[in-house]
């Protein structure tokens, strides 16, 4: 036989018998490897979740996905959000869980994370992941020293990065689910004393004594606020100076404007122009991809139209992010939050500043969480 | 056929004398569980790859022998991978991307080359379950060393009390170089000192 046609026809035949046997082993394995990833996601979701009996999913893009939880008579119990974002190694997978609000968290657990072990790796351990149970996101980490405030988490010593990446996807996922399931109209949990059961130990002590003095100072806030506006009524000239100094960047003239304090110390300020027409600006905190990001943004009191964003704080890579480019910023004048970066699926989206899209999407997780902020300010007034 | 088994222990062990797969050897071996099923994909690979080759190594051309040994090797590496992702998953996840990377692990290629195809099967797997136990009582003794160290654990169970520090170094690539420095070295420093006297 002539060599060539030797070579070829071994070649073949070994080719022809290893795809056979692999395509037998494939048979053999698939169902199970398939099994093993479904079980690993549901795991997760019955962590983060309570009372989960089935669910149903939804793909909301390549990196996300919302499982919604119902318990056994099929009562939503919460939602869960499978999400993918960047680490300081390479991705990381979370399965985030959020209560039936959508707004405080329920859970947290890592699907997926090539971080340094001994190091980013350690945001796997209980006492990272438990931070996070009962928090309103935008959370936000602090390093050095112990979280004060509620939407603050304490980072991993020695792999802070890690620690903001996982912060800034638990973000994302909420303004993900936020803005790609249909919710309620906002109704303010009772947070404090349903935090305090959730957790447990020498935690519970904490969020206790933490929810205690939280609505001591809240009393005094409101007393204190009471009193402004019974002051106000009879001297109406006297005018409230912070507001008037945030507000004055967006509307003027200003008729009156009032402060509205915030459980978390971020203000709210309404402003009004006229009859029907205020204007509300809330001072959002959250996490960049560099640091912390502390926006005022102003928007429609009435149907929440964003009239202008100012940045109080904001120190993303010189070259990039920090690019204070108005292209990006007046994009968002005229929308209404929910936003999402542009996409396929989502052409009238924001685009983002181009090679920080990162930053650009940290921003757009922060807009949004200004207009449930501003909800949130709106209704503590009215009641 | 007992001097084709022996020669892998230690004499011509793949890793500490041949320096050969350190890939797989340094990445995975941060605890002694991983690198327990690391050893395990890799035996399983260099025998039944050397069993064939010796069966088919007069029908194999010369011209295209090399092919056909990453043809053999990689069916067996996908089926240990897919065996893995199947039954241990968790397992698979630690060991990543290493076990598809058996395919280009030059222990097993090399045993092919150098040994399955000029020898007749019985030898060939003397020579691959030598080898394989090389190569597994170095990766698994420098799994147990970082771990101990990294972690203070030996296969999960703590070992070590509160009062131990764990290196966190150890269970980074630079503790795989140090741990296996110092292995090559002792070994040399024996070898050295048996053939003197």
């Amino acid at each position: 036989m002539r060599i060539e046609i030797k070579m070829v026809l071994v070649l073949t035949v070994i080719a022809l018998i290893s795809g056979l046997v692999l395509g037998l082993a494939y048979e053999e394995t698939s169902p199970e490897i398939e099994r093993n990833l479904e079980l690993a996601k549901e795991r997760a979701l019955k962590k983060v979740v309570p009372n989960v009996a089935s669910y149903e999913t939804k793909q909301v893009d390549r990196y996300t996905t919302i499982f919604t939880a119902k318990d056994s008579s099929g009562n939503i119990t919460g939602y869960g959000v499978l999400i993918e974002g960047s680490g300081f190694q390479g991705p990381i997978k979370l399965m985030v869980g959020f209560d039936t609000t959508m707004m405080q968290l329920t859970g947290l657990e890592v699907i997926e994370n090539i971080e340094t072990p001994g190091l980013g790796n350690r945001i796997t351990e209980e006492w990272f992941k438990k931070q996070f149970v009962g928090r309103v996101p935008p959370i936000e980490v602090v390093k050095g020293k112990k979280p004060v405030n509620e939407h603050e988490i304490q980072a991993i010593t020695g792999a802070t990065i890690s620690s903001r990446s996982v912060v800034r996807i638990v973000n994302t996922a909420q303004s993900k689910l936020i803005s790609s399931l249909p919710r309620a109209s906002y109704s303010p949990p009772n947070s404090h004393s349903q935090v305090a059961q959730r957790q447990n130990g020498g935690q519970k002590k904490v969020a206790i004594s933490a929810a205690r003095t939280h609505r001591k100072i809240e009393k005094r806030k409101r007393v204190k606020e009471e009193k402004s506006i019974s002051l106000a009524e009879q001297k109406s000239e006297e005018p409230d100076t912070t507001c008037l100094k945030y507000m004055s960047e967006f509307v003027r003239p200003i008729r009156r404007c009032r402060t509205i304090p915030m459980p978390d110390s971020l203000d709210a300020f309404l402003a009004c122009r006229g009859a029907g027409d205020s204007i509300i600006g809330v001072i959002v905190r959250g996490t960049g991809f560099m640091d912390r990001i502390k926006l005022l943004v102003a928007m429609d009191a009435g149907d929440f139209r964003i009239i202008g964003i100012k940045i109080l704080d904001m120190a993303e890579g010189e070259a990039f992010g920090n690019g204070r480019d108005s292209t990006f910023w007046s994009q968002f004048n005229g929308r209404t939050p929910p936003l999402a970066l542009k996409s396929d699926e989502n052409p009238s989206g924001i685009d983002a500043i181009s090679g920080a899209t990162e930053t650009s999407e940290a921003v757009i997780t922060i807009v949004n969480m200004a207009k449930i902020r501003a909800e949130k300010a709106l209704s503590e007034i009215q009641s | 056929m007992k001097k084709a088994f022996v020669n892998g222990l230690v004499k011509e062990n793949p890793v500490l004398v041949g320096l050969l797969g350190l890939c797989s050897v340094l990445a995975v071996s941060n605890t002694a569980i991983n690198s327990v099923f690391m050893a395990a994909a890799v035996t399983f690979v260099l025998v039944f790859s050397s069993l064939i080759i010796s069966i088919i190594r007069k029908l194999i051309p010369d011209q295209v022998r090399i092919p056909s040994f990453i043809v053999v090797i990689a069916t067996f590496v996908t089926i240990a991978d897919l065996f893995l992702k199947a039954y241990f998953p968790e397992i698979s996840k630690n060991l990543g991307p290493f076990v598809p990377l058996i395919v280009v692990n030059c222990i097993i290629l090399a045993r092919q080359e150098a040994f399955a195809s000029k020898n007749p099967v019985h030898y060939a797997l003397a020579d691959a379950l030598g080898m394989s136990i090389g190569y597994s009582w170095v990766i698994i003794l420098l799994g147990i060393t970082r771990e101990l160290l990294g972690f203070g654990t030996i296969f999960g169970h703590r070992v070590l009390g509160a009062w131990f520090h764990p290196f966190v170094v150890m269970l980074l690539p630079p503790g795989a170089f140090i741990t296996l420095g110092v292995m090559v070295g002792t070994m040399r420093w024996i070898q050295a000192k048996t053939s003197k006297s």
